[in-house]
């Protein structure tokens, strides 16, 4: 039971508990990390329409020796994507087998791997702050990073904090580089969604009729985005007056009919895109040590492919060092197998750019 | 049209520029590597129509143990692009820097790098088999592979022989490893061209009166593109008959009118594109022990982009492993700097395939 003093420019405390839960993987023994788990009691998480459990996991990989070296560590604060969580992450021993690996060839120090939970009783969070799905943004900047940095020996300063992610947790990582690059100096975002709105106009993707029918969550999962665009109306159109789903839409049933609402769309667009949020924090992603983003070309939401190119031109425009790479592969098959994308391409980008040591 | 064109004068323009940009600096912990060059007389390219000197005056760099190590290397056949010699290939000093480098901090075990000499009397090689111009990839496997194995100790066979090349040069690797799975293993090219048929009809680039007018190459003088669909139609179209070029051509004269020849386009493009060409060698590619290649989204020729993206397209639908990976920026930046493409990419890229 540990009270952790969170710095969001008033007083106000959390109860946290940490539970480590050492783990072993099998077969796998000597120079091993560990995997621990700890429990956060979010403040930020507290008060949403969805049911979000405030406790959260948070899967903490140590590198070997930790508990006896007495060194700091650099740290990578990873964001998975929707429908997925850090169980999922670490149950086949794939990702840490990834990372030692690259140490032991020498092309990325030891470091710490945070993974928080951003899964939902919905699909997971979108990284926005929200009080129908909860306030991601605040959860992780103002409660997370001083966590991993109460309770563990981190390097708490930019130059030695990467955030990466995958898909939505690509998104995330961009997001939270542009808000906060006092905290993250490098970021790697793998398939990153949402930087851009693609190739047609959002609102042509769903049967709006029958979205505005349904009562619950689970009556939204026969329509393949429907379920997303329900939970990016929580996220960005957040209305707490409004059941079922405690939010406004970009279509609208007027007298019946479905009806584009333009101003929910500017809306939803401003709080969502990210190519909006650049136009305000270019000099963020300026400062940033190492900046990097990939996708696959064969994502069948061809509108990821489009945005994501879209955005690297941008960066461009904007004169912004960054890495920006299209391959043969959809938004998963590339990415964790043994030449995978998170160990050719992620795990040395971060041993260029990460600061063991004082910078 | 996937062809090298307009990039044949960016390409002399850059490597001068090059020269005065930044350059991986040396690492002074990094020993040189010991050149040998060599002059092997060809069998294989004697009798071509365009006067090409048969004695191929080619490179090898030995890792700086070589000497008294008693080891055997693995092998790396760097193929360059057109308008190039291997004397050029290293001009900069980059290309020798980033190898000499990867050694030295260990970004990939020693290997002896081979640079070929590509170059001839027109273009330099498209890396094909024609009467016309000759027969390049016979002289690559026939001659050339195994001049090296029996002057230096090398590991023979294909999982220690790669291939690396630069645009044509790109195009010419990917080709000897389709054709050849049984000499090379390993396949890296650097923005390939000749990939696809690219955007626009093939018969719209070059000056086909001005080609057709010429009574020698150097008629063509000042006009790469012209020039090299000259090479193209002589690589892919020969005809022993047909002097001055001793080939046929896609556009021909009727009455003194461009005609265009659908036949004559079928072929020429049936030998050049690879994405044509990877059908008959499927099986080949399969066999591959590691296919890469990458191309530069800024490409001024957009039809490299879209050529290379087919190709990948091709690769995957018969069920051939490859990365194929496009880039930000453009290739004559991106190649030689450091923690560019070859840095960052070729060279973990071979440590990770090649069998030591």
């Amino acid at each position: 039971m540990i009270w952790l003093l969170r710095s969001a420019g008033f007083v106000a405390v959390a109860l946290a508990s940490l539970f480590l839960t050492p783990r072993t993987h099998a077969a796998e023994t000597a120079s091993r990390g560990t995997v621990v788990t700890a429990h956060l009691q979010s403040h930020a998480l507290r008060e949403t329409r969805t049911g979000l459990d405030p406790n959260r996991s948070v899967k903490v990989y140590l590198p070997p020796g930790y508990a006896d070296s007495g060194k700091a560590y650099p740290v990578v604060y990873y964001c998975h994507s929707i429908n997925w969580n850090p169980e999922k992450m670490f149950e086949d021993g794939n990702l840490v087998r990834l990372i030692e690996r690259a140490v032991a060839a020498g092309f990325v120090p030891e470091f710490i791997l945070v993974a928080a939970d951003y899964s939902s009783p919905t699909m997971g969070s979108w990284f926005e702050n929200s009080s129908t799905t909860g306030r991601w943004l605040d959860f992780t900047i103002d409660e997370l990073v001083p966590f991993i940095d109460g309770r563990f020996r981190t390097l708490p300063q930019r130059e030695s904090r990467a955030i990466v992610g995958d898909f939505l947790g690509g998104y995330g990582a961009l997001k939270f580089a542009m808000l906060r690059p006092d905290l993250f100096s490098v970021v790697y975002a793998m398939h990153p969604v949402a930087t851009g709105s693609g190739l047609m106009p959002m609102q042509s993707m769903v049967d709006w009729r029958r979205l505005h029918a349904a009562k619950s969550f689970s009556d939204l999962w026969s329509d393949y985005y429907a379920p997303g665009f329900v939970a990016i109306a929580q996220a960005y159109l957040p209305n707490p007056d409004r059941p079922p789903f405690y939010c406004d839409f970009i279509v609208e049933l007027v007298n019946g009919e479905p009806t584009l609402n333009a101003a929910n769309v500017r809306k939803m667009e401003q709080g969502f895109y990210l190519d909006e949020l650049l136009r305000e924090k270019a000099d963020s992603l300026r400062q940033m040590r190492g900046l990097a983003f990939d996708w696959g070309r064969y994502d069948v939401t061809q509108s990821h492919v489009y945005s994501n190119q879209a955005f690297t031109r941008t960066l461009d425009q904007l004169g912004i060092e960054h890495t920006a790479e299209e391959y043969n592969g959809n938004q998963w098959d590339k990415n964790w197998t043994a030449d995978g994308r998170f160990y050719t391409r992620v795990l040395p980008f971060l041993g260029r750019h990460l600061v063991v040591g004082t910078p | 049209m996937n062809t090298t064109l307009l990039r044949v004068p960016f390409l002399c323009w850059f490597a001068i520029l090059c020269l005065a940009g930044p350059v991986a600096t040396r690492a002074a912990d990094a020993p040189a590597l010991a050149v040998v060059s060599h002059s092997l007389t060809s069998t294989v390219l004697r009798d071509t129509r365009t006067g090409l000197d048969p004695n191929r005056d080619f490179r090898v760099y030995l890792p700086a143990g070589y000497a008294s190590s008693g080891k055997s290397y693995p092998v790396v056949y760097f193929c360059h692009s057109l308008f190039q010699s291997p004397e050029q290939v290293v001009a900069d000093g980059n290309l020798l820097r980033l190898v000499e480098r990867g050694f030295a901090s260990g970004k990939t075990p020693e290997f002896i790098l081979v640079i070929g000499d590509y170059s001839s009397p027109t273009t330099g090689s498209l890396y094909e088999n024609s009467p016309a111009t000759g027969r390049w990839l016979d002289y690559t496997v026939e001659e050339l592979v195994p001049f090296i194995d029996r002057t230096y100790r090398t590991l023979r066979r294909p999982e220690s022989r790669a291939l690396v090349g630069e645009m044509m040069g790109g195009g010419g690797a990917l080709m000897l490893a389709m054709r050849h799975p049984d000499v090379f293993g390993i396949v890296y090219a650097l923005n390939p061209v000749r990939t696809g048929t690219g955007l626009l009809p093939v018969q719209t680039y070059p000056n086909w009166e001005k080609i057709h007018a010429a009574k020698s190459f150097a008629d063509l003088q000042g006009d790469p593109i012209s020039q090299i669909f000259v090479t193209m139609s002589q690589a892919f179209l020969p005809n022993a008959d047909r002097p001055p070029f001793y080939c046929d051509f896609l556009m021909e004269k009727r009455d003194g009118q461009l005609v265009y020849h659908p036949e004559n386009a079928r072929k020429h493009v049936a030998g050049f594109a690879l994405v044509e060409i990877a059908d008959a060698y499927a099986e080949n590619l399969r066999r591959l022990r590691a296919i890469a290649f990458d191309w530069s989204r800024y490409d001024p020729i957009q039809d490299h982009v879209y050529g290379s993206a087919a190709l990948s397209r091709k690769f995957d639908l018969l069920g051939v492993d490859h990365e194929a990976e496009e880039y930000r920026g453009i290739y004559w930046t991106e190649n030689w700097r450091e923690h560019g493409r070859f840095d960052a990419r070729v060279l973990p890229f071979l440590a990770r395939h090649l069998v030591f």
